[in-house]
């Protein structure tokens, strides 16, 4: 297993005069693996942001020691591996969605050539190569986050660090985005995701952090952390008093018969259906 | 796909301030133009174009004015909290998030704006084709000139020929009945002329022209007269005889505009290190006054000797800019800190 970030008694403290200090990550020690997809999930104000924007170089710690792929967050040797695409929306709203990639590609020292050709690919990928001359400010939300992704993935990285990936895409667009997380896990890339989108964390992600208030209130794979010693049976072609005879006997072999329910696909999965049924026609 | 016109930091800033400056710098120029022609500045028979520094320093600050606001308005990371500043400052490099690259092109539309101005729009507006060296050297301690002390000699740099001198002493009170002062000029002890006109009044200025010659030092002599004069820095002026072209005054004028705008977009980058949007650009645009048309700085006088002929690369000049310069490099090294600490 390849150690892609590791904190030791990381913490954060905001303070300002005249105002009481602000905890937002309390001693956290982490160890995240390369090749795995790792959410970050809490309420607001729990420390998600506050965690990415440490590991991306934009916040030092008040206490701790962090490494990213062994190096100090921020160092230049870790401009082109670790990728941070914060949750807000883009700089620089009156560049074209391919200058902005130049642009990135510029400051990310790759080739001009290289760095038009992999602008393309994501552009093509994530469905925003048709969009021209037109201004990054006048994208929508969706756009925006799907450009931000492609931006991140410019320089190929070994570390994504992502603050709300999906939030404001359409369900086709998270999907999309999804499944291009799960390819670059694959390809051995440590994937940290802060989210909301609880369905989508579950459906996605191989490991689970959970913050409270700055301090780690859970983690684990999402098997280990919604563990049950229930069970499930799901039939089909029962009548209500086949299906009554059947809890009778759970009964009386001795089991507890929770709840006898008509299961209800989500519509996510759904959307992932047609949306996998679009690729398949087009 | 076409590819982008431009990828760096310098040439997307640059870009933008085109874009955007280009127009009402274009309009002001026009309307100067016009202004100046179908109402010239009266200034009596002979030519004044000086008079018509206005016209070139409006649409001179214009450019000043829609590059620097532009610019700052651009980079994000010239203010605290604008949008999308997290990616800005992780990929560019430097510790100031790409501000030092935005400057330089800021500057570069600027300088790209203002040099047709400053070339073309100045001849337009009636400055000579060559402009020449206009050297003030200091005056001697007393510099007073009467009948009880009849010469001041004031030494001169030795590598320049020189082709005239203009005086324009201060006058006092005459002694006796009203005689305006006659003054010879005498360079490295032969006499170059007699001055063509009595000095009767403060303000009076005086031209002698002779053929071109090396000076080390020029002695005026008062001849007769009842008004005492009094010579401080400035009043006597020497002349180069080598012919510059305007073009290179022109420029010298785009690159004197450059310092004031210098300093302001680095003192706005430290306010930005604290301040928001409408702070820096208000620090700004309040520096860009002071520095051009507030009077503060190289810029004034060197439009101003541009329209006169003057050559524009003299040491208080090139002193004033300096020190524009050094005060925008001390502000950027000081937002480089701030930024570190915060």
């Amino acid at each position: 297993m390849t150690l892609a970030v590791s904190t030791r008694q990381l913490a954060v403290t905001f303070a300002s005069r005249g105002n009481p200090a602000v905890h937002a990550l309390q001693p956290l020690d982490l160890d995240l693996a390369a090749g795995r997809i790792v959410g970050v999930l809490g309420p607001n104000g729990s420390g998600k942001t506050t965690l990415l924007r440490v590991l991306a170089g934009l916040q030092a710690p008040t206490h701790g020691d962090v490494t990213v792929l062994g190096h100090a967050p921020g160092s230049a040797s870790l401009r082109r591996q670790v990728a941070f695409q914060p949750a807000g929306a883009l700089p620089l709203g009156v560049l074209s969605a391919r200058e902005f990639l130049a642009w990135v590609g510029a400051e990310l020292r790759l080739a001009n050539a290289d760095s038009d050709a992999r602008a393309e690919h994501w552009l093509r990928r994530l469905e925003l190569d048709r969009t021209g001359r037109r201004q990054l400010r006048t994208f929508s939300t969706g756009m925006q986050k799907r450009l931000a992704l492609a931006a991140a993935l410019l320089g190929d990285p070994a570390v994504l660090l992502l603050d709300e990936p999906t939030a404001g895409l359409d369900p086709f667009g998270s999907a999309l985005v999804m499944d291009i997380l799960r390819e670059r896990a694959a390809a051995g890339a440590l994937v940290l995701m802060a989210s909301h989108h609880l369905l989508e964390v579950e459906e996605i992600c191989d490991e689970v952090i959970v913050l409270y208030e700055g301090a780690l209130r859970a983690r684990g794979t999402i098997d280990e952390l919604l563990a049950s010693d229930a069970h499930a049976l799901v039939v089909r072609g029962l009548d209500d008093a086949a299906l009554a005879g059947l809890a009778e006997t759970a009964r009386q072999r001795g089991g507890e018969v929770l709840r006898i329910e008509r299961p209800r696909d989500h519509l996510f999965a759904l959307f992932r259906r047609l949306a996998q049924r679009r690729d398949g026609g087009t | 796909m076409t590819p982008p016109a431009a990828r760096g930091i310098v040439l997307m800033t640059s870009r933008r301030c085109l874009q955007l400056a280009t127009l009402p710098t274009l309009a002001a120029a026009a309307a100067c133009w016009l202004v100046a022609v179908w109402s010239p500045p009266a200034t009596g028979p002979t030519a004044a174009p000086g008079a018509a520094s206005p016209w070139l320093a409006l649409p001179t600050c214009t450019a000043v004015f829609a590059c620097t606001i532009a610019g700052v308005l651009f980079w994000p990371t010239f203010a605290r909290g604008r949008e999308g500043s997290d990616w800005v400052v992780r990929l560019a490099r430097g510790g100031l998030g790409g501000v030092p690259q935005a400057i330089l092109g800021i500057l570069l539309a600027q300088l790209l704006l203002t040099l047709p101005l400053a070339c073309g729009l100045a001849r337009a507006l009636g400055a000579p084709a060559v402009a020449h060296l206009h050297h003030a050297p200091p005056p001697p301690a007393a510099p007073l000139l009467a009948a009880a002390r009849r010469s001041l000699e004031f030494a001169l740099p030795a590598t320049d020929e020189w082709c005239a001198v203009h005086v324009q002493p201060l006058a006092g009170l005459p002694t006796a009945d009203l005689v305006g002062a006659a003054l010879a000029i005498h360079g490295d002890g032969e006499l170059l002329g007699n001055l063509p006109a009595r000095i009767v009044q403060t303000g009076q200025r005086v031209e002698l022209s002779f053929p071109r010659r090396p000076l080390r030092e020029v002695r005026v002599e008062y001849v007769d007269g009842s008004v005492p004069l009094a010579f401080p820095p400035g009043a006597l002026v020497v002349v180069g005889a080598t012919d510059r072209s305007t073009l290179w005054n022109g420029l010298l004028l785009a690159l004197v505009a450059l310092a004031p705008a210098f300093a302001a977009c680095a003192l706005a980058a430290l306010a930005g290190t604290a301040a928001g949007t409408p702070t820096v650009v208000t620090v700004l645009a309040s520096l860009v006054f002071v520095g051009t048309i507030g009077g503060v700085g190289a810029f004034d006088g060197a439009v101003t000797a541009l329209l006169r002929g003057e050559w524009i690369a003299s040491a208080a000049v090139r002193n004033a800019s300096l020190t524009c310069g050094a005060i925008g490099a001390s502000a950027l090294l000081a937002a480089s800190l701030a930024r570190r600490r915060t």
